[in-house]
């Protein structure tokens, strides 16, 4: 079977009655929400009902990709989402192959509604679906549950998606992982595949995939490529992804204070100590081979590595990205990288966030220096800063992903445990909206603060990735003008410096929703790719042969903005939830002089992202007449068939 | 004579061998210290001086830290250098 990319697909799975059906989505769809993230935002605000238990029948958990998917710019992407255990939108992409393998097998989407009265997975052949039991995988890790898969299915070339031993036990944020290192969708995404006993998806696909305009595409492609190469990318970070991958900006952040050190006590770590956990050690020494996701033109960020010798002789892994080692370095002031890459390879084998893992531990450590807990608290484990006792919190991992003893606190991530432990230790929790945060600081960043505040999802550089406007020689105020972006860059770019920082997150919001659409990584948003759509305007065209005006394209984007606001809303947040965590409002940066986040800077900038958006200054609900210009009049009165207070 | 401290990370590393050092120089501006930086290490000039133009590479990166101060990107060659300064190339 031969696809074409107008149309979009969707599997329909109930698993509580054991039904699985293919459905087409409507034709108009892939003009206006585009595909994958953005068809996901609007299935979740139409079919997820307000207030439903996210561990409930009720919810629903989708996967999918787009209609660029399975061409070389689609880079594997996948989006998974769902309603969050903490009420957010849970959405978030990962790369592989599993995107391109789902659309040869002739599905883009899959909806799993439902709960299995035992454990189950999703065989996936070409159209064809089986709902099989699983019990023989149920409690395996990520990485023995594609062995095992691997060899039952007897493929080589079989897709999966799989939920470790901490997704069943529904631990706090468990994404979904694939290809034993990738993971998607952390804000729970993972604690709901597991509330619905679904183990695991494969899918394989013998089909194929026609662009509309196969010269056009080349074209725009060629165009793409240029932007995004080694040799001919004008953008500073290029080179250092194409070779290193992003772990080595532990260096450059911490000269700028953007190292959250000792659980963001400090910002700053000591200089031997960054150069210990950096990519250039990682790659001269524990770095075995290189891996890419789909057709990706910078093979950096998914490198295998082994132990060779000492304590953790033998442990093997991969994909030890760009947070990796900040959150398991400085974070808990540990500069052992073979630690900080078992303790990565755990997380990835038990299939835990490690966001969560590390941020809960450095609470942890922060509670046990202040005496709030002592070693009859912790089963006897030495919790300092610096981690002493490095069998002991291997252990630990261990036993958050099983809920075993101490580790069940854990489990609950920061949230939920300084919620139970209290003595003040909430001031201390590093979370929005109960997620933890990932590795970019706040403090001297206001355009990451804000960026962190209002994401729907909780803290996920992604949705605005990267957090650095632009090389100023690239770009001039008129040419992004010209570009409908009216921003004065050179403020924009000004990390301390409120002004404008509103209008570039938006920009950033909406433009890279609609890379996340097609989709493609917003990690290739190099170069001028980043303001200047049309290149990728272009490839939607070429592959869809929907032909669609610039503005209608950026529209799309709006829209799936002002969809994730809208379930985020409905589900009880509001302005007051879009802040920072109680340290960057409350404490200076000691050793940078940086203050803290000052309420009324940071209250000005929300003001200015509310206002460039067209949503209630008061309470972050869009405005009826913003809904309305998107061709979302329905999900105005949506919300107020809810009883909402949406402004005209 | 000045004192500087030189940093060079991931594909820079490749070309120094090392990760960072001290540094005493004549140089006066960033132009002058990468031809100097040059004799040492063979093609470093190459990585951020662009071939035609003669600027700096737009994929590549010198920050420069006056003592005491938070880096910022450098984009003009003729910046001059202090004595004390952190350099991080990439």
């Amino acid at each position: 079977m031969i696809r074409d990319n107008k149309v979009q697909t969707i599997l329909r799975v109930d698993l509580s009655l054991g039904k699985t059906r293919l459905e087409t989505l409507p034709e108009e769809w892939t003009a206006k929400y585009i595909g994958c993230r953005g068809v996901h935002s609007r299935l979740l605000f139409d079919e997820v009902p307000p207030k439903a238990d996210p561990f409930g029948p009720d919810n629903i958990l989708y996967i999918g990709t787009g209609p660029l998917e399975g061409t070389p710019i689609g880079m594997g992407r996948l989006s998974v989402a769902c309603k969050s255990p903490r009420g957010t939108v849970a959405e978030g992409s990962c790369g592989g192959f599993f995107g391109p393998e789902l659309r040869r097998a002739g599905i883009d989407y899959i909806a799993v509604s439902g709960k299995a009265d035992r454990p189950v997975y999703l065989w996936l052949h070409d159209g064809e679906a089986e709902i099989r039991d699983a019990r023989h995988l149920w409690g395996r890790k990520v990485n023995e549950t594609d062995a095992l898969l691997r060899e039952e299915l007897s493929d080589p070339d079989v897709q999966f998606r799989y939920i470790g031993p901490a997704g069943e036990n529904l631990v706090h944020s468990s994404p979904i992982f694939g290809n034993r290192d990738n993971s998607g969708g952390r804000a729970g995404c993972g604690e709901v595949m597991g509330s619905k006993k679904l183990k695991a998806i494969a899918v394989r696909g013998s089909g194929g995939i026609r662009v509309a305009d196969y010269e056009g595409f080349l074209k725009a492609y060629r165009n793409f490529h240029r932007r995004v190469a080694v040799a001919t990318s004008r953008d500073v970070w290029t080179p250092i992804w194409g070779a290193y991958g992003a772990p080595v900006i532990v260096r450059v952040f911490n000269d700028q204070g953007g190292i959250m050190t000792r659980n963001a006590q400090e910002m700053h770590w000591d200089e031997e100590k960054c150069n210990r956990v950096s990519a250039e050690p990682y790659l001269e020494k524990y770095v075995t081979r290189a891996k890419a996701c789909f057709c990706c033109p910078l093979p950096a960020c998914k490198k295998q590595h082994a132990i060779r010798s000492g304590p953790f002789e033998g442990f093997r892994g991969g994909n030890l990205w760009a947070a990796i080692p900040s959150i398991f370095g400085p974070l808990l002031d540990n500069d052992d990288l073979e630690l900080i890459i078992v303790m990565a390879g755990m997380c990835n084998q038990y299939g835990l966030d490690v966001f969560h893992v590390a941020y809960t531990l450095a609470w942890a450590m922060e509670c046990f220096e202040k005496g709030i807990f002592t070693q009859a608290d912790t089963d006897g484990l030495d919790l300092r800063f610096g981690c002493p006792d490095k069998a002991g919190l291997v252990e630990l991992i261990r036993k958050i992903a099983l809920r075993e003893g101490f580790g069940d606190l854990l489990a609950r991530g920061c949230a939920g445990a300084s919620k139970i432990v209290g003595k003040g230790s909430e001031k201390f929790a590093l979370v929005v909206k109960g997620q933890e945060l990932e590795g970019i600081a706040h403090r001297n960043s206001y355009m990451v603060a804000l960026g962190v505040a209002v994401s729907e999802v909780g803290p996920d550089h992604t949705r605005w990735y990267p957090p650095h406007p632009g090389h100023p020689a690239l770009l001039k105020n008129e040419d992004l003008a010209s570009l409908g972006v009216h921003l004065d860059l050179a403020k924009a770019s000004q990390g301390r410096n409120p002004e404008e920082k509103g209008k570039v997150l938006r920009w950033f919001t909406m433009s890279r929703a609609i890379v996340e659409s097609l989709p493609s990584c917003v990690f290739l948003v190099r170069d001028t790719l980043g303001f200047d759509l049309h290149p990728w305007h272009d490839l939607f065209q070429a592959v869809t042969g929907i032909q669609m005006d610039y503005a209608e394209f950026i529209r799309a984007g709006e829209r799936v903005m002002n969809l994730d606001r809208a379930f985020l809303v409905r589900e009880g947040f509001r302005r007051a939830d879009d802040r920072p965590p109680f340290r960057m409002a409350n404490e200076d940066v000691p050793d940078f002089g940086f203050p803290k986040l000052d309420a009324a800077i940071f209250d000005r900038m929300l003001d200015d992202y509310y206002q460039a958006n067209g949503w209630s200054l008061k309470t972050s609900i869009p405005r009826q007449s913003k809904l309305e210009e998107l061709g979302l009049g329905d999900v105005s009165r949506d919300l107020e068939k809810c009883g909402m207070e949406v402004e005209p | 004579m000045i004192r500087l401290k030189l940093r060079y990370l991931a594909h820079v590393s490749m070309v120094t061998g090392i990760l960072q050092e001290f540094h005493e120089t004549r140089a006066t501006s960033l132009k002058t210290l990468l031809d100097e930086l040059n004799q040492r290490y063979h093609g470093f000039r190459d990585l951020f001086i662009h071939s035609e133009g003669g600027g700096i590479n737009l994929n590549a990166m010198v920050f420069y830290q006056p003592p005491g101060k938070i880096p910022a990107p450098m984009i003009d060659l003729n910046s001059p250098l202090q004595d004390g300064a952190t350099l991080t190339f990439w």
